[in-house]
């Protein structure tokens, strides 16, 4: 009998732990101007940063539902990042121009598959997000519909890394290196898992989203300035504001709004793009005097690396010029040229020692953000382009850039992230 | 037993957590045909007509600011509105220019948190008299000869009229000279309907006109309803037409007189 009482306990507790994925759905017409009709649900789950695959449906007095397209918000664009509270927006006079409806019911259907997410997907053909556990893309591929018609991205889970290096990185003490000591390793926790692009934004990729002319080509898009990928009103006031506002004019601003803004896209911030860098795969990271495969520095002359080579368009072997995205070998869990072809914007702005007192240098910083807003006015980038040497090519290498201005071997790299 | 029980039972609950799960809403209703709330209607004030139909908000600001002016006008701040009917108000506004349009904004709040804002441009559709700018070169002049003196607009390149009217009002713009006299006399120079922004290119002629009269050039603007206004082009009067003045022939037909006079006094 005792031990009935424990099963029957054991299993409620259980039972209990598993609350329903979606509840609390409750819908009202924001007012009547505009007539769209604000949804509010909760999403649950029992796991670290889940995410979840949502549709929307409605139907009348109880009849035939209908998948519900018009929509803005949480959710609108397909997939869901984060248990809590959501909200999504239904443009009902598209469905319902000038008229009166009553008995009006809207569902959320919503389905966990976090362990199924490790890329999602954004279909640049209808601009809506999905899901794969695993790619299509090959180590090293050319010519792939991933990097024109679509943008994966690659899930990065949560986790504690050392970041920037110390003098006995190759490069840190180097004569040559004016901007020796501004990567100063210490220890950073990032809470929240992400999701960052695995290729370097395309010109191809690029068009689609920012131009009336589609582009078929898979070199990265260059020349776009900090300010036009995120405007230079509300893109610039990070981290003032860290809920990734953009302007809504901005490269970004425009990509929100083709997706529906169901998710949040952004550059990565420099502790993003390094945790991504050093990634192992199995919840530990890379250390020092290596690639992002994890082979060792090689080279003896400051020009050639033998085991760069095999990861990177760099000065050695680009022929000068920028090369199709994914060419080279991946990192080690699946994001291309981290290292060479071109640098990368990160979030941040610039500061030598990012942003952090030495004392916060000392601890484990959470979450970093950089430098505060328009100090400089600089902001970073990343790990060298098609014509640097193997030094600039590091993890750790770090660069200060005007916001406003333009780069021929600057490119970009997404991120899409937890608000 | 129980463990093996225990297990099934923790297997089924997190192949349930896993599958689609859908959660509908309870019944609501939508009137989408209220879309349009905000709406200017006065000719003699900025007249805000609103109706909101509830909501999560139970607050409500509308500001009004002149696109031209930059001016600023807090219309109302409403609280504890209801928030499961639709409620109307309406709001007057002195003292606003209504010649310009106006940006309204309609902001909701719930506690101190701004639930959204909206905002509409709209301008005033009213019956207001037309005060519109003038620019181009432009003169009077007149041709002809005593006495069919006739005035003449000329322009040497586009004029352009650029008005505050709200789109939508018929008008018929009248161009006149105003002769300066105790009982004025207007002459038709040029007549055309118009919209807002006109590009207009004059060489128009009057009827004949009388000499020795000082003349300014004016127009008429005439709308649905009728009202009327006037205003001078030039701020002085730009034109007199002078009495007509001795010809060269009769000054030889006197020159010649008083010559033969003087000759014939010698002989």
């Amino acid at each position: 009998m005792r031990n009935a009482f424990v099963f029957i306990f054991a299993a409620f507790v259980c039972l209990s732990a598993f609350s329903n994925t979606v509840e609390s759905v409750t819908c009202h017409q924001r007012w009547p101007w505009d007539g769209k009709v604000e949804i509010d649900y909760v999403l649950n789950s029992a796991n670290a940063d889940p995410v979840f695959d949502v549709k929307f449906y409605a139907k009348v007095n109880g009849g035939e539902s209908f998948l519900l397209t018009d929509l803005e918000g949480d959710g609108a664009a397909g997939i869901v990042l984060g248990a809590g509270s959501k909200k999504a927006t239904w443009d009902a006079p598209q469905t319902y121009p000038s008229q009166q409806v009553s008995g009006l019911q809207v569902a959320v259907t919503a389905e966990e598959v976090t362990s199924s997410a490790k890329y999602i997907i954004l279909d640049l053909s209808n601009y809506t997000f999905s899901y794969a556990a695993s790619t299509n893309v090959s180590t090293v591929t050319t010519g792939s519909i991933s990097k024109s018609g679509e943008i994966w991205f690659r899930r990065v889970e949560s986790g504690t890394f050392y970041m920037g290096s110390d003098s006995t990185d190759w490069g840190y003490f180097d004569s040559n290196w004016s901007s020796k000591k501004s990567e100063p390793r210490h220890q950073v926790s990032l809470t929240k898992a992400f999701y960052i692009s695995i290729f370097e934004t395309t010109v191809a990729q690029f068009s689609k989203i920012d131009s009336e002319t589609v582009s078929a080509s898979l070199i990265p898009k260059t020349s776009t300035s900090y300010a036009y990928i995120r405007g230079s009103d509300k893109g610039a006031t990070w981290p003032t504001y860290t809920d990734h506002r953009v302007d809504t004019n901005s490269f970004l601003g425009r990509m929100r709004a083709k997706t529906k803004n169901s998710l949040t896209i952004d550059l990565p911030t420099e502790g993003q793009f390094e945790m991504a860098s050093r990634s192992v795969g199995d919840g530990t990271f890379l250390g020092l005097c290596c690639w992002n495969d994890g082979s060792p520095y090689v080279s003896t002359d400051k020009k050639v690396d033998a085991n760069l080579d095999k990861l990177a368009w760099y000065k050695a072997n680009s022929g000068g010029s920028m090369h199709e995205v994914g060419t080279k070998k991946p990192n080690l869990i699946g994001i291309y040229d981290i290292h060479g072809n071109v640098w990368e914007w990160c979030l941040d702005w610039y500061d030598n020692k990012y942003g952090l007192t030495d004392n916060e240098l000392a601890r484990i910083t959470a979450d970093p953000v950089g430098a505060p807003t328009n100090s400089g006015p600089k902001n970073s980038r990343r790990c060298g382009g098609y014509n640097n040497t193997p030094i600039d090519c590091r993890i750790p290498r770090r660069a200060q850039p005007g916001s406003g201005s333009t780069y021929s071997d600057y490119g970009i790299r997404l991120v899409l992230v937890q608000p | 037993m129980y463990l093996l029980t225990f297990l099934l039972l923790l297997g089924a609950a997190v192949s349930a957590s896993a599958a689609p799960e859908t959660v509908w809403s309870d019944t609501f209703g939508i009137d989408t045909a209220l879309a349009q709330t905000v709406d200017l209607k006065s000719s003699d004030h900025l007249f805000v007509s609103t109706v909101w139909y509830g909501g999560i908000a139970d607050e409500a600001d509308i500001t009004a600011v002149g696109l031209t002016s930059g001016a600023a006008y807090d219309i109302v701040a409403l609280k504890g509105a209801n928030s499961t009917s639709s409620n109307t108000w309406d709001y007057f506004v002195d003292n606003a220019d209504l010649r310009e349009n106006f940006l309204l904004t309609f902001t909701t709040k719930s506690g101190n948190e701004t639930v959204s804002t909206e905002t509409a441009t709209v301008r005033v559709a009213s019956t207001l008299q037309d005060e519109g700018t003038w620019s181009g070169n432009f003169s009077l002049d007149t041709i002809g000869t005593a006495p069919g003196y006739r005035l003449t607009l000329l322009t040497t390149d586009d004029i352009v009229y650029d008005s505050h009217w709200a789109e939508g009002n018929d008008r018929v713009i009248k161009v006149r000279a105003i002769s300066h006299e105790a009982f004025p006399s207007s002459y038709d120079l040029y007549e055309s309907s118009v919209d807002g922004h006109g590009t207009f290119n004059w060489d128009y002629l009057s009827d004949e006109v009388p000499a020795d009269v000082t003349y300014t050039l004016a127009y008429e603007i005439k709308n649905e309803a009728g009202t009327q206004t006037y205003a001078a082009i030039c701020a002085q009067p730009v034109i007199k037409i002078l009495p007509e003045p001795l010809t060269s022939c009769a000054f030889l037909v006197l020159a010649a007189f008083f010559a033969m006079r003087r000759k014939g006094g010698r002989g």
